[in-house]
């Protein structure tokens, strides 16, 4: 390979060569005769002597050339591994003279990529990872709406399998409920999630049991044997990976089911159920006075290519739902089908909080490479002399630049490798923290596309940090710095330093503000009236067999019993059931029309039987008017209590208590006793809901029921060991499960919110830290730099007041900017951030007023110390320097 | 690692530089003025013949250099032992002192030779 002479010039050598050795042999005379001449010969008398004892300058000077050049010959050959070694050298040599500088900038560059790793990690599981089925994209979930309200539901039996029939869009289109099912066997009784599906669910989703078979067609009716699918998991957990546990029979919710399959381990569906059995629907399950009672969510396969658009889809299928509608009317109207990609429906919980948080780490990424950036400018500075020498001896500004480069690529590479350990460490943390409310936790890891991006981002990390000293190194300038002595251009690095750190002050303060907002939305969030008491209460739920206990009678003496038992443990104030949990949600809703107003009704009234001390025990106050009597349980009472919110929507006037309320299935109604306190049913970020209660009796008792039991302690789940043990003493085979303290079950409900602001507070205070770093480099290089200036102004007579002045003065520019700055784009950028809040505006004045203190303090902090260095300069001392 | 030849004047310069050097690192001029004043003016070296001297050094991976400022504001290049330098310096001057106590044996200087040996 040829390589012209340009390339050697653009590499500096050919120049390099020549001038250094020229150079070096230069300063050797004049140092010599600067020697004599002050040791009192004269100019000439000393040239001559230097140059008798040097011996023949130009001979010297060839013989050094010759060396040099044999030294480009190898260079030639070895040329890229000379470079790399030689800037390796040199990077060796930063490290060892200035490691507490390397340590820094390792250290906060290891945050950053760690950080924004461990994010990367759980976006990729939660979201970008494809779902683990076959062409998952030609999934879609097919749902409700209805149109009045915007609330969502799923289809009824008879209409799914009605669409299903009519719907020609569909390879597949499947049904499937959420639940939960008692798994026993001769040692243990487990409550564990489980899905119950139609028999073509997995012929959907395309998935084959590794064993075994999946289910076939009419195996989800009651007339078909009883079969189960185990996931991979409970496998290997309950049946120790035995190959022959195909054809076993094992009990669920006390009927035999036979396995027929096990499911691949990569098998994941929401709600991560662990084994999968089919619907038992019986004539009455399709009866047709069932088609308002929606429980069954659906899943599309799309045939066909191309996929239809959603809009279109939606709009077909609305017209086969109002076909139906129009035979079989009840419950029907309003009602239309929506589409979305199956992908968007998992995603949905915690899209707005996993963007938001990745764009948080990537403002803390953005710091720490600022910070750094800035660390090594004022480095740079601070040799820009011995940079201008070599610039100026022919070391050509693509060698300095590479070596810049090469000295914050290795740098990052450590960050690198450091910051993939904390991304270990963050990512474990973040599972042990927050991974049930992660959708797909289990596949949230260190896989190839997240170390992939990871090195990326190192890679840019590194040329984005090596990429500002280097673009100082303007080679005009630094013949002004040979020349002038580098004090004329010091004011254009400030400006740059300056400017990158107030950057970095206005990047901390959108997060602190992003921080300063969740903490208010927390705080709010915890002092909201949720029309419960949470303190001192916890929640459980037990399930009896439906097979030991067949009848609405024996279930409802078997919760009795419960009730009697629990209220007599010690520390046990009160204990109440009802078919949900308060704050759990759930639909059991009816909707009620006003006896008064025809044009009234109440939709999605919340459905509740309780018995008589529930609401002692969940703390919920009566507001006028009486509680259930004691004589009133048991069925055959036309009695309700109803919530406010309910009162005041179907009883204009004021007047509820002895009115009569009305369904379209009971015509003699019931009349209201008491009004109480409404609810924030659906978890406390939600409204209150309006709600009716029923004395809790035979007429139907549901084979589970949720306690809640009111503790005289503060510390209400000491109460769970007696609990059990009572439940045990009438029947060992209850499981009880979900047992959690009302406290508990409160943050639950704020769900991604209480993940968000404890991620938002570390990296506000991260990313404030670092912005301090910064503010202080800055300063205390400006002290520096200035040491003589202030002790002339010192030596003068400036008071040392004035002196820490001029320091605050260039802090509090740093800080103002910075504040402006993110102060303005935090505003702006809020509507990100608004679906998470809670009764906080994003211009809340309280919550930028703190902010606002907050970063003044940490950049008054940063100031501090600089400060005192200036005031402690001794005029005489900063005089002599230089 | 190219070996600078030993035995010749360059040889017993190279270790002279390379002593030079073993304490901390010297522009060139620094090296001439500790060959000066160990040697007084027992050695007449040229100045200038350190210069290609340091520069084969160089090639050979035994020193490496770096421009600084020097003392009087000047630029100066000065050059350090490597780890290769260090290992070559020891094993010149074991070399040496062989080379130098077998030959004052031969010429009888007996006093010079048992110090060689120590």
């Amino acid at each position: 390979m040829k390589r012209g002479g340009w390339v050697g010039r653009l590499l500096g050598l050919g120049h390099r060569t020549r001038d250094e050795s020229e150079a070096e042999l230069r300063f050797h005379l004049e140092e010599r005769i600067d020697q004599l001449i002050a040791d009192g010969w004269s100019r000439e008398d000393a040239r001559r002597e230097v140059e008798r004892r040097f011996g023949d300058f130009d001979a010297t000077l060839d013989a050094c050339q010759r060396v040099e050049r044999q030294r480009v010959r190898r260079g030639r050959v070895t040329g890229m591994f000379e470079t790399v070694r030689s800037t390796g050298v040199a990077t060796g040599r930063m490290i060892r003279r200035s490691p507490a500088y390397a340590a820094t900038v390792v250290a906060t560059l290891a945050l950053g990529l760690g950080a924004s790793t461990a994010m990367f990690s759980v976006l990729y599981g939660a979201l970008l990872r494809p779902l683990p089925y076959p062409a998952a994209d030609e999934l879609v979930r097919v749902n409700n709406r209805f149109e009045s309200t915007g609330g969502s539901g799923p289809f009824s039996i008879p209409n799914f399998l009605d669409l299903r029939e009519r719907a020609r869009a569909f390879e597949e289109l499947t049904g499937y409920q959420n639940a939960s099912a008692t798994l026993t066997d001769a040692s243990s009784s487990e409550r564990i999630p489980a899905l119950r599906v139609t028999s073509n669910f997995l012929d959907a989703l395309r998935l084959q049991p590794t064993l075994g078979r999946g289910f076939i067609d009419g195996e989800d009716r009651a007339s078909s044997d009883r079969t189960v699918v185990l996931t991979h998991e409970t496998w290997q957990s309950r049946f120790v990976g035995d190959p022959k546990v195909l054809g076993r029979t094992v009990s669920i919710d006390d009927r035999a089911h036979v396995v027929i399959g096990v499911l691949p381990e990569s098998f994941w569906f929401p709600g991560d159920p662990r084994l999968l059995v089919p619907f038992a629907w019986d004539e009455e399950s399709l009866a047709d006075d069932r088609r308002g009672n929606r429980n069954l969510s659906a899943l599309g396969r799309l045939g066909g290519s191309p996929a239809p658009p959603m809009a279109t889809l939606a709009a077909e299928l609305t017209t086969i739902t109002d076909g139906i509608a129009e035979t079989f009317p009840v419950n029907q109207e309003g009602w239309v089908v929506t589409v979305e990609p199956f992908k968007d429906f998992v995603f949905a919980q915690s899209r707005t909080s996993v963007y938001l948080l990745t764009g948080a780490v990537g403002l803390l990424l953005l710091i720490a490479c600022v910070n750094v950036a800035n660390l090594m400018l004022v480095r740079s500075e601070r040799r820009t002399r011995e940079v201008a020498v070599r610039a100026a001896l022919g070391a050509g500004r693509r060698t300095l630049v590479t070596e810049s480069l090469a000295q914050s690529l290795t740098l990052t590479a450590l960050a690198g490798v450091a910051g993939l350990g904390l991304a270990h460490l963050f990512t474990n943390l973040l599972l042990t923290l927050y991974g049930n409310r992660l959708p797909r936790s289990e596949s949230i890891g260190l896989h190839l596309p997240v170390l992939g991006c990871a090195f990326a981002l190192i890679l840019l990390t590194g040329l984005g940090v090596g990429l500002v000293p280097a673009l100082r190194l303007r080679m005009k300038r630094l013949q002004e710095v040979l020349r002038g002595g580098g004090r004329g251009d010091v004011a254009a690095a400030n400006r740059i330093q300056r400017g990158l750190v107030a950057g970095q002050m206005a990047l901390a303060v959108i997060l602190v503000t992003g921080a300063g907002l969740m903490i208010q939305s927390f705080r709010n969030l915890n002092s909201v009236e949720t029309g419960i008491d949470p303190e001192r209460a916890m929640t459980f739920t037990a399930q009896v067999s439906p097979i030991a206990y067949p009848t609405p009678e024996g279930r409802q003496q078997f919760f009795e019993s419960v009730l009697a038992r629990i209220e007599a443990l010690p520390g046990v104030q009160a204990v109440g059931l009802s078919e949900r949990t308060p704050l759990q949600g759930g639909f059991n809703i009816t909707s009620l029309p006003s006896p008064d107003d025809p044009e009234l009704s109440a939709a999605f009234v919340e459905v509740r039987r309780v018995s008589p001390d529930f609401f002692a025990a969940a703390g919920i106050d009566l507001l006028r008017g009486r509680l259930f009597e004691p004589v009133e349980f048991g069925g055959g009472q036309d009695v309700v209590v109803i919530s406010d919110e309910l009162a005041s929507d179907i009883f204009p006037d004021g007047q509820v208590l002895g009115k009569r309320i009305l369904s379209e299935w009971n015509e003699v109604g019931w009349e209201v006793v008491g009004v109480v306190e409404s609810v924030r049913e659906f978890g406390v970020a939600r409204e209150r809901r309006p709600a009716v209660y029923w004395p809790f009796g035979e007429t139907a008792s549901p084979a589970s029921m949720n306690f809640i039991v009111r503790s005289t302690s503060d510390e209400p789940l000491e109460l769970v060991p007696g609990i059990r043990s009572a439940i045990a003493g009438i029947d060992p085979a209850t499981p009880v499960y979900a047992v959690r303290s009302m406290r508990d079950v409160m943050v639950e409900t704020m769900g991604v919110r209480v993940f968000a602001t404890s991620l938002f507070m570390v990296f506000g205070v991260a990313a404030l830290l670092l912005a301090a770093v910064g503010v202080f480099s800055v300063l205390a290089y400006l002290v520096e730099q200035r040491t003589r200036e202030i002790g002339i102004r010192l030596a003068l007579g400036s008071s040392r007041t004035a002196v820490r002045r001029l320091v605050a003065r260039e802090a509090s520019v740093l800080a103002g900017l910075g504040l402006l700055v993110g102060g303005a784009i935090a505003l702006l950028s809020g509507s990100v951030i608004e679906g998470l809040l809670f009764g906080v505006a994003v211009r809340d004045p309280m919550v930028l007023g703190v902010v606002t203190l907050v970063a003044a303090a940490g950049a008054a902090a940063a100031a501090w110390l600089p400060a005192r260095r200036a005031t402690r300069i001794d005029p005489m001392i900063a005089m002599r320097e230089d | 690692m190219a070996r600078v030849p030993s035995g010749s004047i360059y040889g017993t310069l190279n270790l002279l530089i390379l002593k030079a050097l073993e304490e901390r690192a010297l522009h060139g001029l620094g090296v001439a003025e500790w060959i000066e004043d160990r040697s007084g003016s027992s050695m007449e070296i040229k100045e200038g013949a350190l210069y290609p001297a340091l520069h084969r050094l160089r090639n050979a991976g035994l020193v490496e250099d770096e421009w600084r400022e020097a003392p009087s504001g000047r630029p100066a290049r000065f050059y350090s032992l490597t780890r290769d330098g260090r290992e070559e310096l020891s094993g010149e001057i074991q070399r040496w002192r062989s080379h130098a106590g077998a030959v004052s044996r031969l010429l009888g200087l007996t006093e010079a030779a048992e110090a060689l040996r120590g």
